[in-house]
């Protein structure tokens, strides 16, 4: 069934003749049609003499290459199409899942092996997956066998040892089957459809000896024609009344004759149009997709069982012809660009695919979105193909492996809990697994970031016209009017929630402690108070307080897309960020809310953007830039308890990667360090205000002793009365939480145990060390599902309901009652909107993507990495983001939460922006 | 023969503008009196129809005026088609169109629930007399939609997968493709690519995301077949092979779609029109043409018993309702040729075709003879009214529209139902079928007022005033004069015009092409003008 080869249309002509034959015995309509199947062996046998003997340059490897490229896609393809349709047979009884279809197909492909890779006709086990494929499988192995024959044998040897084992095949299946129905069932493991191919290829081959034999004696093209129309047509009647007799065997020399004629000189005159030379090329896709249809008629009615036989027919063929060439002209589309493509780059392709199906495999029972995961695996088989390049510094090398050894070792701890799922040595082989293919999946990636990404900049394709300040202007407004106006219709006065109450309830009784920061409570205060002073009421104060923090947050907003705007990014990116910045549920959340959070991401969002500007050179740079980096670090280093560590860390980062403005930024750096640091524990104990608690900070090794009692390990006595003293074992055994440590915490702080606690904090360490060397894997759990969601990629769950809260069970309800007096809702049904809107992207897993952290977590080290490989001297950006997260795995109060690791949603567009940044003269 | 070629030409633009004048003063200028108007929050008689069209036409305009600044440079005839554009658009659209099909479908009541009820019996092995046999009787243009089902429902019980889900999906996939085709006709017709760009989001917004996706009845799955016809016909009138073939298979798709939508023909009948008009061939090339749409028609045919043999109905000439029927309807001055139980049980109080033909007759110019001329052309505008001043296109009209809707969980359901599905406080859903969605419906509805208006307009801009006078403009003026007359002369349902929104998002863009064609030309003259008063 190879592509039909100019002038010889009569082959393409009873090629379609006898593909429909076949179709029609598989329809029930003749008796002996699978007398068609030796006329394409005999053709091929004939072709395969043909091609070796006419053209001797061909080398084994390129034969191979030829059938599979020819042969293979579209027996894969309709070998999916049955294990896609096995697959969702399974869901006759059970609801449908993508997920748990995706997880069965693998699982039948796994499974079906033999019939993927065309093993099928060898060793035992029924041909189950589209059974017609028997041939192309016969064919490609017989054809294989004969071409290596021939490349070894002298042509003589090998004409001779054809006609004797093909003859004596012949013989024996005259003798002991006596028909030609031969496929499925098997002798010695071998399928006889082999046996049956190997005679009839060989045939093939031999009439292709004979006709060259002949060559010189021309045969005259009526008598060739009479007698090829006769042969074939009588082979056709016969095939109407004949099955499984001795017959076959005349028909199969019949039709030999027939062919020796086919193929004669010229031949084909009478065949030759357009229309079958083009149905002709599709006859092998109409084959090889009709199975299916006669199944779905067959097994199951489709379409009619009762319709008329020639309307199933019809039906049948109609389908797999559309089928057919809608599989083929897109093979062969693929293939064409294949075929441009380096091999190499083809064959990693596929290696990478197969690897990341069993990547995703691995990871299919996880609590997390598996999507995450399936997008990291499309990322990195994108990258794979898109650069052939590799790696050229064996340094650079060993720290790509470690750091995609590290990432994947990442995901397979935070996942330990799939590996529960396996017993004994399966359980290594599924670890194992698990960190190889993922291992793979991260190098591809960051060698592409390396080989690629650390050469490529944003390129500046035209000028701009508009100015900065109508960009600054334009979202800026944008930003404060639209929260403005969600405030105003449905949240007025303002949204608070649990923690927004303890601070007002500290500012009524001035009882001030740092647990939430106290500048930020101070200013919250000077509102309340004004709202008192005034008569107004506090509600009233603290909408002017929101309205005031959105018009902050709006002027940073303008100040970032401004930024973006003067460093020529590319377009789409700032469409993203502005988007991101205006429509994510997040920011709607958030803008409204009387949070300490929102001021502190958006005041290190003002100093990160300030410094980028100054370091780069973006726009005029001038004093404001410098008084918004000074603005900025105070709100970055007073409004959060880490804030300062990370502060830090980011000047460090600045002045590490040596800029023009150092030594400038060296001295304020310092200061602000100073002011910061001086303003943070002098300054807040001087005017009396209680530190945090603390076993505020000591979240993971609270946690990490409770998972021991709460899982029944042995403890002593002695050290069991040390834990029971801070919470009861009751209170462990029913309230441990692995997500969240407020629930042991919360023990020791509200029930006065805290000064207990750090008196004691030598012991403490001492029974943490013991317990911990005693139970090294309850640790190790524990701190996993305290902070997986900062470092492994799919989690970012976080309730982002935008109705009020609920204040009746507070502590501080009475304030609360008299905030919400002053609650008006001009539109209520905006409110349900917009909640609505915020359960959308919780619930749906693509929308969940855009609340997830670990990937951007991922993100920001891949960009900190390829900055390091550039020499770019904003590291700064990305290095705020992961000592973030470091500082909240190494102390997070909870598993997931977005209102921690928020800078890092804000600032990765930054960081994308500074990474492939351009400095362009002209325009700076 | 030469001068009679050219008085059938200029009667039929007459006819067109006329036709165009008649709807824009429907739209824009008269205030009907008719009560159960869909683009009506209140569902108070709506006091002002026509300053809201008109607002909603500059809004548009405002957009488009936007959009075409950006798209200045794509405004130039090129030789490549935007292949990846057209690629990635319909991909993004499916996935859009399967997101918004999986949240919101529902099984459908009236005839496309009997159909589907008789469809589940057939592949469950049961045999219903009223649901196998009769209805397709009396209703045989649901018989390919029968068929349709019917396989869809065994492949449904295989997989266990939701039969209305999947026949939503197929649905789909045909709106996915007539966009599609619509894009590529306009690149036929343009070859610019700002059009086809217009196209895509225009037909997208229109056809491709509306809510009637999700019912799999006859006017949303013969969408597609329209605009192919037009596609097929514009990709083959200058191949040069034989003429019968070529006409067969330009005429091949309508004429075998006919069961599933009487309506499809019009698109040929504009092409066989416009192709006598403009003919420059001998005689025998006309006969030859229409020996092909003969036989075209005669597959149709074959296919149609075929298709009736297969699912076991036999034809029976007495119960067969046709163009009686529809007139009927149509001529109902009170319903304002909707569909009424009146004129349903009048037709079947009698038994056998003749009489019920020769009643309903005898109705029809009754009711004509009632309403005078006067009164006749009253109806119409109110006709007009319904039939193309709704930009929902008649969704959740009809009683039992929304016969089952499926609980689902999830978010994404609720707030899309909550766009989709009209209201139960819009009154004419009855039954509180729709109760606990709808909630935004109004943006649904606006939406789609500030889209269609101006494509309608755009469309009359094109037949007013268009100066080409190439053979695609008849064949689109003529379409739009077909399917206007249908709906004056029989049933009035706005749904109707589902299956022509490609052709209509086609002539509306080509109407938007001449708009900015003649804006510019005035515009260079004006600026030449002052140049030279300038230097003078």
């Amino acid at each position: 069934m190879n592509t039909p080869k100019k002038g010889n249309n009569s082959i393409s002509f009873w090629r379609i003749i006898f593909t429909l034959l076949i179709i029609m015995l598989h329809c029930g309509f003749t008796q002996g049609g699978y007398i068609a199947v030796e006329f394409f062996f005999l053709v091929s046998g004939f072709l395969l003499a043909k091609g070796y003997y006419g053209d001797k340059h061909t080398s084994l490897k390129q034969y191979i290459k030829k059938r599979i490229q020819r042969l293979y896609p579209m027996y894969f393809v309709t070998a999916m199409v049955f294990l896609v349709f096995f697959s969702i047979l399974d869901f006759a009884s059970r609801d449908f899942s993508v997920r748990l279809f995706f997880i069965d197909l693998i699982e039948k492909t796994a499974t079906n092996w033999k019939s993927v890779l065309m093993l099928q006709l060898f060793g035992s086990g029924p041909i189950d997956i589209n059974a017609p494929a028997w041939y192309v499988a016969a064919l490609f192995w017989v054809a294989l066998l004969y071409f290596i024959l021939m490349k070894l044998l002298p042509k003589k040897a090998f004409v001779v040892f054809t006609a004797v084992t093909s003859g004596a095949v012949l013989i024996c299946c005259f003798i002991f089957i006596g028909h030609l129905d031969l496929w499925e069932e098997k002798t010695l493991f071998i399928s006889q459809g082999v046996f049956r191919a190997y005679a009839e290829i060989g045939l093939g081959i031999l009439i292709y000896v004979i006709k060259e034999k002949l060559s010189e004696k021309q045969i005259n093209s009526k008598i060739a024609f009479i007698v090829e129309l006769i042969g074939y047509v009588a082979i056709l009647v016969a095939t109407a009344f004949t099955r499984h007799t001795r017959l076959d065997y005349l028909l199969l020399l019949i039709m030999a004759v027939c062919v020796f004629m086919s193929f004669s000189e010229h031949r084909g005159a009478f065949f030759r149009n357009k229309i079958v030379t083009t149905i002709s090329g599709y006859t092998y896709g109409v084959y090889m997709n009709h199975s299916f249809f006669v199944v779905l008629l067959l097994i199951f009615g489709i379409p009619f069982n009762n319709a008329p036989q020639i309307v199933n027919l019809l039906w049948i063929v109609l389908c797999a012809t559309v089928c057919g060439v809608v599989f083929e002209s897109l093979i062969r589309l693929i293939m064409k660009k294949l075929n441009k493509a380096n091999d190499r780059s083809v064959y990693c392709g596929i290696f990478m695919i197969v690897v990341s199906i069993i990547w995703i495999y691995t990871l299919k029972d996880i609590s997390g979105s598996l999507l995450s995961y399936v997008i990291i695996a499309i990322v990195s088989v994108v990258m794979c193909v898109s650069s052939r390049k590799r790696i050229d510094k064996p340094s650079v090398k060993i720290v790509v492996c470690v750091l995609s050894l590290l990432l994947s070792g990442l995901v397979a701890l935070a996942h330990y809990y799939v590996f529960d799922n396996y017993s004994g040595a399966l359980t290594y082989a599924a670890i194992i697994t698990m960190l190889i293919t993922g291992f793979f999946v991260f190098y591809y990636i960051f060698r592409f970031g390396y080989v690629v990404l650390r050469n490529y900049t944003f390129t500046v394709k035209r000028e701009y016209r508009i100015s900065g300040l109508i960009v600054f202007i334009s979202a800026c407004l944008i930003y404060i009017i639209l929260n403005i106006l969600i405030l105003v219709l449905c949240k007025y006065p303002c949204d608070y929630f649990y923690d927004s109450l303890w601070q007002f309830g500290e500012i009524q009784s001035g009882d001030y402690t740092n647990h939430h920061p106290i500048y930020h409570t101070w200013i919250l205060g000077l509102f309340f108070n004004l709202g008192y002073v005034t008569g107004i009421g506090p509600g009233n104060a603290l909408f002017i307080y929101t309205v005031l923090q959105i018009i902050v947050v709006g002027l940073i907003v303008g100040y970032y897309m401004k930024t973006l705007y003067e460093m020529r990014v590319p377009i789409v990116l700032m469409v993203l960020c502005f988007a991101f910045l205006i429509f994510n549920p997040i920011s709607l959340k958030y803008a409204p809310f009387v949070d300490k959070d929102q001021l502190y991401v958006y005041m290190a969002l003002l100093f990160l953007l300030a410094l980028t500007r100054i370091i780069l050179g973006i726009g005029k740079v001038n004093k404001r830039d410098y008084i918004y980096m000074i603005i900025g670090a105070l709100g970055f280093g007073l409004f959060r308890g880490n804030g300062f560590v990370i502060l830090l860390a980011t000047m460090i980062a600045a002045v590490i990667m040596k800029s023009e403005v150092r030594k400038k930024l060296m001295i304020a750096f310092a200061s602000l360090a100073v002011v910061i640091f001086v303003l943070n524990t002098p300054v807040r104990n001087a005017v009396g205000v209680k530190p945090t608690e603390f076993s505020e900070s000591l979240s993971i090794p609270i946690q990490q002793v409770s998972r021991v009692v709460y899982d029944g390990y042995e403890l002593d006595d002695e050290d069991k009365d040390m834990i029971f003293a801070l919470v009861e074992e009751d209170v462990i055994k029913e309230q441990y939480e692995p997500y969240i440590s407020d629930n042991m915490k919360g023990r020791i702080q509200f029930f006065g145990r805290d000064e207990y606690f750090k008196e004691h904090i030598a012991d403490y360490v001492k029974l943490y060390i013991r317990t911990g060397l005693k139970y090294p894997g309850e640790y190790v759990k524990a701190w996993v599902d305290e902070t997986h969601g900062y470092f492994a990629p799919g989690y970012g769950n976080t309730s982002l309901d935008f109705s009020a809260y609920d204040p009746t069970n507070s502590v501080w309800a009475d304030i609360a009652y008299e905030i919400e007096n002053d609650r008006k809702a001009i539109v209520p049904g905006l409110a349900d909107f917009l909640n609505d809107y915020a359960k959308l992207f919780e619930d749906n897993p693509i929308l969940y993507q855009f609340l997830e952290i670990g990937g951007l977590v991922y993100l920001m080290l891949y960009m900190f990495v390829i900055k390091i490989w550039k020499r770019n001297k904003t590291v700064f950006i990305e290095t705020a983001g992961l000592v973030t997260v470091l500082t909240l795995i190494m102390a997070s109060p909870l598993a997931t939460s977005i209102r921690y690791t928020y800078l890092i949603f804000l600032t990765v567009y930054l960081s994308i922006a500074t990474t492939f940044y351009k400095k362009n003269e002209e325009i700076a | 023969m030469a001068r009679f070629k050219k008085v059938l030409i200029i009667i039929t633009e007459i006819i067109i503008v006329v036709t165009a004048l008649f709807l824009a003063l429907v739209i824009f200028v008269i205030k009907p009196d008719k009560e159960n108007y869909v683009f009506d929050i209140s569902n108070q008689v709506f006091v002002s129809e026509v300053i809201p069209n008109i607002v909603w036409l500059i809004v548009f305009f405002v957009i488009l005026v936007v959009c075409l600044y950006f798209l200045r440079k794509k405004d130039e005839v090129v030789d490549s088609l935007p292949k990846v554009f057209l690629i990635v658009a319909s991909v993004l659209l499916l996935i859009m169109q399967i997101v918004l099909v999986y949240t919101t479908y529902f099984s459908v009541g009236n005839d496309a629930g009997i159909v589907a009820t008789g469809a589940e019996y057939f592949a469950d092995g049961i045999f219903d007399e009223f649901y196998n046999q009769r209805y397709y009787q009396y209703a045989p243009n649901n018989l390919y939609i029968y068929a349709i089902y019917i396989i869809v429902f065994k492949i449904a019980s295989i997989i266990n997968i939701n039969a209305n889900l999947i026949l939503a999906v197929i649905s789909a996939l045909l709106a996915n493709v007539s966009v599609l085709l619509s894009g590529l006709c306009v690149w036929e017709i343009t070859r610019k690519r700002c059009y086809v760009y217009f196209t895509y989001v225009i037909g997208a917004l229109l056809f491709a995301l509306q809510a009637w996706i999700v019912v799999p009845y006859t006017d949303s799955l013969s969408i597609v077949f329209p605009i192919l016809t037009l596609y097929i016909y514009l990709k083959m009138r200058d191949w040069k092979g034989n003429v019968i073939l070529k006409w067969l298979i330009i005429s091949i798709v309508p004429l075998l779609t006919y069961s599933l939508k009487a309506l499809n023909v019009i698109i040929i009948i504009a092409i066989l029109i416009s192709a006598f008009l403009h003919r420059e061939d001998g005689l025998k090339k006309v006969l030859m043409s229409i020996a092909g749409v003969v036989l075209a028609f005669f597959i149709g045919l074959l296919i149609h018993l075929c298709v009736e043999k297969a699912v076991n109905i036999t034809p029976d000439d007495d119960m067969k309702l046709d163009i009686s029927w529809y007139l009927l309807l149509g001529s109902n001055y009170n319903t304002y040729g909707q569909f009424n139980f009146n004129d349903y049980n009048l037709i079947f109080s009698y038994d056998e075709k003749e009489e019920r033909d020769s009643k309903a007759f005898e109705c029809v110019r009754n009711r004509i003879a009632d309403m005078g001329v006067l009164g006749l052309a009253r109806h119409w505008v109110n006709e007009s009214h319904i039939f193309y001043n709704d930009p929902t296109f008649g969704w959740g009209v009809a009683d039992y529209t929304f016969e089952d809707i499926p609980i689902r969980e999830g978010e994404l359901s609720q707030f899309i139902r909550d766009i989709y599905y009209p209201s139960p406080g819009y009154g004419f859903v009855m039954n509180n079928q729709t109760e606990g969605y709808g909630n935004n419906y109004w943006l649904y509805v606006y939406f789609r007022q500030i889209l269609w208006i101006p494509i309608l307009s755009l469309m009359l801009f094109y037949f007013v005033f268009n100066r080409n006078k190439e053979i695609i403009a008849g064949i689109l003026s003529l379409t739009f004069v077909g399917v206007f007359i249908f709906s004056m002369i029989f049933e009035t349902s706005s749904r109707l015009l589902i299956s022509y929104l490609p052709i209509f998002t086609v002539t509306s863009v080509i109407g938007l092409r001449d708009l900015v064609d003649l804006l510019r030309e005035k515009t260079r003259k004006l600026i030449y003008e002052h140049t030279k008063k300038g230097k003078q």
